[in-house]
């Protein structure tokens, strides 16, 4: 099954090479290359090893419901992929961002330096893979000392079943500016690869907000990839509640000295749902600051992954950067997959990792249920409170409450699991 | 330089002192590894012939095998018909008392401070004893306290010998742990193992004594494979302790064995190792390329395996020591003090499988690393669905000296148990200006102190191990760092 698929994909590759744009012909063929040599990532593959994407690809799409879709934000600029495909009546270019697709077809387009040169990861299947089928996509461009006050809302929504596409975003903050970056994703993608080029100059802030709100069926692979100069900051939630296969990556390069990195994850499978969340934070500067910590709850039979790698190079001294993994199983099929690695040449460094593992906390359930309240509640708040911590770092209090909503109505829909241990 | 940047290149560039070559004639089998080499360590050995079809079946597999290449490990390729898979000191007869054994021999023995000797329990002295099995490239030359051993129902002999004298134990055992088909290495020694130690506690019995192998490489060109089999029968306890030394030469060796532990129901066994391979010169010319299969099976309930190791040599080392906790109530503990230095690289951890009920592991890793040295730690703790009430803590520190060095961790953990906890944490950081200033303010100088720290660093490991090898490893890693980072 997999050889038919690659073989399609290999057929598909062929005829998109060059086809947005001459130019890319050459990247693409490389892309196209890799994937020759290397084909579907699968579990042989050190870095795919609990995410076996070859085999979610051959395996039946899980049986779905009729999607939800998060509501378009209000007061924000909308970039809305239906089904993959860019809606050029959504209210993106109220901020300068362009279509991907008109911007990479034009004459010496200015994209030529930016696509494919962002922290580039030339033995990166899932990039390799992107590049190579590359059709639609956004680029924005914020000018120097610009801070935009509209969020940028990209809306990603999966209507029909058997929709396949390769979407990029490039974007690009000049020094001093300022976005935020709300992504949802909704529906059930056959199989979908989004990969985000983003660069930071100095001093900006870019806040990106990610909600994966999948259904059952989904599969999609994304990767976010980002430089981040001297005094720019990165700051992330990405929540997630999986899909047949749903794997997020960013790869993050801190690139100037004091630049910052803040990730919270939070993930809430349930099912036979796929969730990992795998971050490489690079140190290439000294001075510079990260902090990571995802939380998971795993009910049903889902299985929750979580790679976290620190590199400190060598010239990365007085670096700090830190990672946290937390997890709670709901149920004895449920699976937690934690690897918080370590990679450090500087010796003037402070690194620490930690990860836990198990139930809610006995006593804090014995302190709630002594007040009387019923063992159900008592774990649904505990649970709450376990996100809580992480969705208080984010600013905007629309944000907020829109992932709030998220986390809220996973813990309806599942409160029978979240009620007592399988 | 500062005196502390001179005190840090001192302790850091001690030279190997176990690195004299003993003269002595030894006994090789051809060069290379084919079905032929392997018959001939058979026939040297005169092994029964199921012997003989277990090291053939093994070598038809390992043939087909590829080396792995995961670890964060770098050495050029090795090539595996480059040397030789059998040494022995030759014999006319094989040594029945200590002395029959050549004198060159036991100056060796003496040079690195092993008491061979039975009479070094002085009469009056209340000194506690060991029993040591001394390995000298592929032959145990003698061992130690065998009578006394026999009169409690120890059984303490080189593993060729248990093949002879009892041989339903190595048949029921031998590769019950770690089998013939597990990796690469695993495999090659069960091929062409040729020597180590054999081990059984009967039920209820609590060794009288340490029990201790020294191992040393001593020929050109030759390659150690040792395995040892350990079983703790119901009830009982054993401490055992594993030495290795090797001379100096500017080729690499290899050294690929195989440890496997088993206890039955409340049942302890405690493994502790100091390694001290040479670990290559200081422009990372030669030096032993360790690549060991360790792995306990806590088989019964109540079961306990304990691993401590100090890992202060080798070019390149390759171990992790695992416990498979299938006894409900069974306990694994990793004890580990990995020191790099200079060019060496270290690619070492553990494995915690937890199976069975209530299993509980922790896991407590030092690595070192100074010079150009690149150490990592790897590895694994699972916990089985049906492992409730399962409890690991794990914490890794790394301590970096000098800015050409790497520290890495790379901890797999994996839970399938919402009734288990697990805890993991690790750091990386260097020797801290703060400490160091404390004590120097209160008069330390400056080479004391450093030491004093990194004694510290590595204190909750070597409190684990039996007091007489605790002296020496402390002087390894302790005040002078003797030895360890050099």
């Amino acid at each position: 099954m997999t050889g038919s698929l690659s073989e399609s994909l290999l057929a598909t590759m062929e005829k998109r090479r060059g086809a947005v744009a001459p130019w890319l012909g050459d990247l693409q063929g490389q892309a196209q290359e890799f994937f020759k040599r290397e084909g579907l990532p699968n579990r042989r593959v050190e870095a795919w090893r609990y995410s076996d994407l070859a085999k979610a690809l051959r395996d039946d799409p899980l049986p779905d419901a009729t999607p939800v879709f998060a509501p378009e934000l209000q007061q924000a600029a909308v970039a809305a992929f239906v089904n993959g495909v860019l809606d050029d009546k959504s209210s993106y270019a109220r901020i300068g961002a362009v279509n991907l697709r008109t911007a990479l077809g034009e004459k010496d387009s200015p994209l030529a330096g930016v696509i494919g040169k962002v922290y580039p990861q030339a033995d990166h299947p899932i990039v390799n893979l992107n590049t190579a089928l590359l059709e639609e996509g956004l680029a924005l461009r914020v000018p120097a000392g610009e801070k935009v006050s509209l969020p940028l809302h990209l809306r990603f929504l999966w209507t029909s079943a058997g929709s396949d596409r390769h979407l990029r975003l490039l974007i690009q903050l000049e020094e001093g500016a300022e976005l935020t970056v709300y992504e949802t994703h909704d529906g059930a993608p056959l199989f979908s690869t989004v990969v985000t080029e983003f660069t930071l100059g100095k001093g900006s802030k870019l806040t990106h907000i990610r909600q994966e709100s999948f259904l059952a069926g989904a599969r999609q692979a994304a990767v976010t990839l980002g430089e981040i100069a001297e005094e720019a900051t990165y700051r992330a939630f990405y929540f997630s509640q999986g899909g047949q296969f749903a794997r997020h990556e960013a790869l993050l390069k801190l690139a100037g000295e004091t630049a910052h990195a803040e990730l919270d994850g939070a993930v809430m499978v349930a099912d036979q749902r796929h969730c990992d969340n795998t971050t490489v934070i690079e140190h290439a500067a000294p001075n510079a600051t990260s902090n990571q910590v995802f939380r998971s709850v795993l009910a049903g039979s889902a299985r929750g992954v979580y790679q976290g790698c620190i590199k400190v190079g060598q010239v990365a001294q007085k670096t700090d950067a830190r990672q946290l993994s937390r997890a709670l199983l709901l149920s004895h099929k449920a699976e937690i997959v934690t690897k918080p690695e370590l990679e450090i040449f500087a010796d003037d460094v402070k690194c620490s990792h930690g990860a836990t593992a198990g139930e809610l906390d006995a006593n804090a359930l014995f302190f709630l249920r002594a007040r009387g309240i019923p063992e159900a509640e008592a774990r649904a708040m505990l649970i709450e409170a376990f996100f809580g911590e992480a969705l208080d770092k984010i600013e905007s209090d629309v944000l907020r409450e829109a992932v709030a909503k998220s986390v809220n109505a996973w813990l309806t829909t599942h409160a029978g699991e979240a009620a007592h241990v399988e | 330089m500062s005196e502390e940047a001179a005190a840090l290149q001192e302790l850091t560039e001690q030279k190997y002192k176990y690195g004299f070559v003993s003269d002595i004639e030894s006994e090789f089998a051809p060069k290379g590894l084919n079905e032929d080499v392997i018959r001939f360590i058979s026939a040297k050995k005169n092994e029964p012939e199921w012997m003989l079809d277990y090291r053939l079946s093994a070598y038809r597999r390992w043939v087909n095998m590829e080396e792995p290449s995961w670890a964060k490990l770098h050495y050029p390729k090795i090539d595996f018909q480059d040397a030789y898979y059998y040494a022995a000191p030759k014999a006319k007869e094989g040594p029945h008392t200590l002395e029959d054994v050549d004198p060159e021999l036991l100056r060796t023995y003496e040079k690195l401070g092993i008491p061979l000797h039975e009479q070094e329990v002085l009469a009056g002295v209340e000194q506690r004893r060991v029993a040591v099995d001394a390995v000298f490239d592929s032959v145990s030359v003698v061992t130690t306290f065998k009578d006394e051993l026999a009169k409690v129902g120890v059984i303490f002999c080189p593993i060729s010998e248990a093949v002879h004298s009892h041989p339903e134990l190595v048949k029921k055992y031998l590769g019950s742990v770690v089998p013939d088909t597990d990796n690469f290495y695993a495999t090659l020694n069960a091929a062409v193992f040729s020597e180590g130690s054999f081990v059984y506690i009967p039920p209820g019995v609590r060794c009288p004594m340490e029990l201790s192998t020294y191992f040393r490489i001593n020929a050109a060109k030759s390659g150690q494979f040792e395995r040892t089999l350990i079983i703790a029968d119901a009830g009982s306890y054993v401490s055992y302790l594993e030495g290795c030394t090797a001379p100096q030469r500017d080729e690499n060796q290899l050294h690929a064995a195989v440890v496997e532990l088993i206890a039955m129901d409340d049942a302890e066994i405690k493994y502790s190792t100091v390694q001290n391979w040479f670990p290559g010169d200081e422009n990372g010319k030669g030096g032993i390329y360790n690549f060991v299969t360790k792995r306990a099976d806590c088989r019964g309930k109540n079961s306990k395996v304990s691993w401590t190791q100090v890992e202060t040599g080798s070019a390149i080392t390759w171990k992790y020591p695992s416990c498979i906790l299938r006894g409900e109530n069974s306990v694994g503990e990793f004890y580990s003090i990995a020191i790099a230095n200079n060019y060496q690289q270290a690619d070492t951890g553990t494995k915690m499988i937890h199976l069975g009920k209530n299993t509980s592991s922790r896991i407590i890793s030092k690595g070192i690393s100074a010079g150009k040295a690149q150490n990592t730690y790897r590895g694994l703790v699972s916990i089985n669905a049906r492992a409730d009430g399962a409890r690991n803590f794990t914490q890794c520190d790394s301590l970096l000296i000098g800015d050409q060095c790497g520290a890495h961790t790379v901890p797999y953990i994996q839970s399938k148990n919402p009734k288990a906890i697990l805890e993991h944490e690790a750091t990386t950081s260097k020797i801290s200006d703060d400490q160091l200033f404390y004590c120097l303010s209160r008069g330390i100088p400056t080479e004391e102190a450093v030491s004093l720290i990194v004694n510290g660093f590595c204190r909750e490991v070597l409190q684990q191990l039996p007091m007489e090898f605790a002296v020496e490893a402390q002087k390894l890693v302790g005040l002078s760092l003797e030895g360890s980072v050099g």
